[in-house]
């Protein structure tokens, strides 16, 4: 059984519209964490949720039980100051160190800002150290992101991926799901 | 044996990272145990290996790691080995030991003396190596907690440490 945890940003900047992704950034991520959850969970496999801002908070533990993701995305209902997505990373590895699987991964979801917490470098070891894949999905240019600035150091210890548009957001997260 | 080291990476530390490093060599090749953990800390904390049954694991994590900001919060690196030790130990009667090093360049926000309490709550020892050659300024005893719990890098190689720790 895989166990994926998605890390979502609920950070100010994502109630902006980005691309396609209306009215926010932050609807258009929920609607397709579900829908990713939905498939994960029917191929067997278990979700949990952190949500962060300049904190980060494990909203629900690993699960197979959908309606209890339902539940809490429902209760999402606006953004925060601050983005710490190493505190992201090390709130999600922490709910999958219980689990026995093999297959064990984080799908942190943002829009790249980055500017308190634990450095993102020390999240990604730890993660490794762990045995948990970590994969980014960065709504807009890797480039041009806070977070961008650490691709290229830590580009071995996460898998990064752009995102501009829903369609890829969805195909980088099923990706994982089917993956598995 | 659980061994939970729980090492200051703040800047003011760095200049002892290799001594702690050589000090780690030591403890895992002379004290018993079978199991070993890292926590790096500053103002926050972090695991970096929750366990694992290689040292060298340790090592090789601490020597590739960067300093973090901030200024020291022993408690902090506390509260994380202990939450190891109680996902670990909890329910089997396994034993553990928390190996705190502390740079103390200032004093610190949360009160060190809770730091033994935190420790022997999931049942662990702690011992607390500082990294001083003298005790700061401005420590006082009884912002330390119990002194017995202290064990001063002054004149001491990391050879030592095993001996000072209590290992034959």
């Amino acid at each position: 059984m895989a166990t994926t945890v998605f890390a979502v940003d609920i950070s100010l900047s994502m109630a902006k519209s980005f691309s396609d992704l209306v009215p926010s950034k932050l609807e258009a991520v929920l609607d397709s964490v579900l829908t990713a959850s939905k498939r994960l969970i029917e191929n067997r496999g278990r979700v949990g949720l952190v949500v962060y801002a300049a904190w980060a908070v494990p909203i629900v533990f690993p699960t197979t039980n959908l309606r209890a993701i339902y539940n809490a995305v429902s209760n999402i209902d606006r953004t925060y100051e601050g983005s710490a997505p190493g505190d992201a990373i090390v709130e999600s590895v922490k709910l999958l160190r219980s689990i026995k699987d093999s297959n064990k991964r984080i799908v942190l979801v943002t829009d790249g800002d980055y500017n308190i917490g634990v450095p993102l470098g020390h999240s990604l070891l730890y993660a490794r150290s762990m045995g948990v894949e970590t994969s980014i999905l960065l709504l807009g240019s890797i480039a041009s992101s806070a977070l961008g600035k650490f691709h290229t150091r830590y580009k071995e210890y996460a898998e990064w991926v752009e995102i501009s548009n829903k369609r890829e957001l969805l195909a980088g997260l099923l990706k994982h799901v089917e993956g598995s | 044996m659980l061994w939970v080291f729980t090492v200051d990476i703040s800047k003011s530390a760095s200049e002892h990272r290799g001594w702690i490093v050589e000090s780690i060599k030591s403890v895992s090749s002379r004290c018993e145990g079978t199991l070993y953990s890292l926590v790096v800390y500053s103002g926050r904390a972090l695991p970096l290996i929750e366990v694992s049954p290689s040292p060298m694991k340790v090592i090789h994590y601490l020597e590739s790691v960067e300093s973090l900001p901030g200024v020291p919060e022993p408690v902090r690196g506390v509260v994380e080995a202990a939450e190891i030790v109680n996902h670990y130990t909890s329910g089997r009667s396994a034993e553990s030991r928390i190996v705190l090093y502390w740079s103390m360049p200032k004093k610190p926000r949360l009160p060190v003396k809770l730091a033994p309490t935190i420790a022997s709550s999931v049942g662990s020892d702690l011992s607390i190596v500082a990294l001083q050659y003298t005790t700061p300024k401005w420590a006082r005893k009884h912002d330390l907690g119990p002194q017995e719990i202290y064990i001063y890098k002054r004149r001491m190689r990391p050879s030592d440490l095993p001996r000072r720790l209590g290992c034959t």
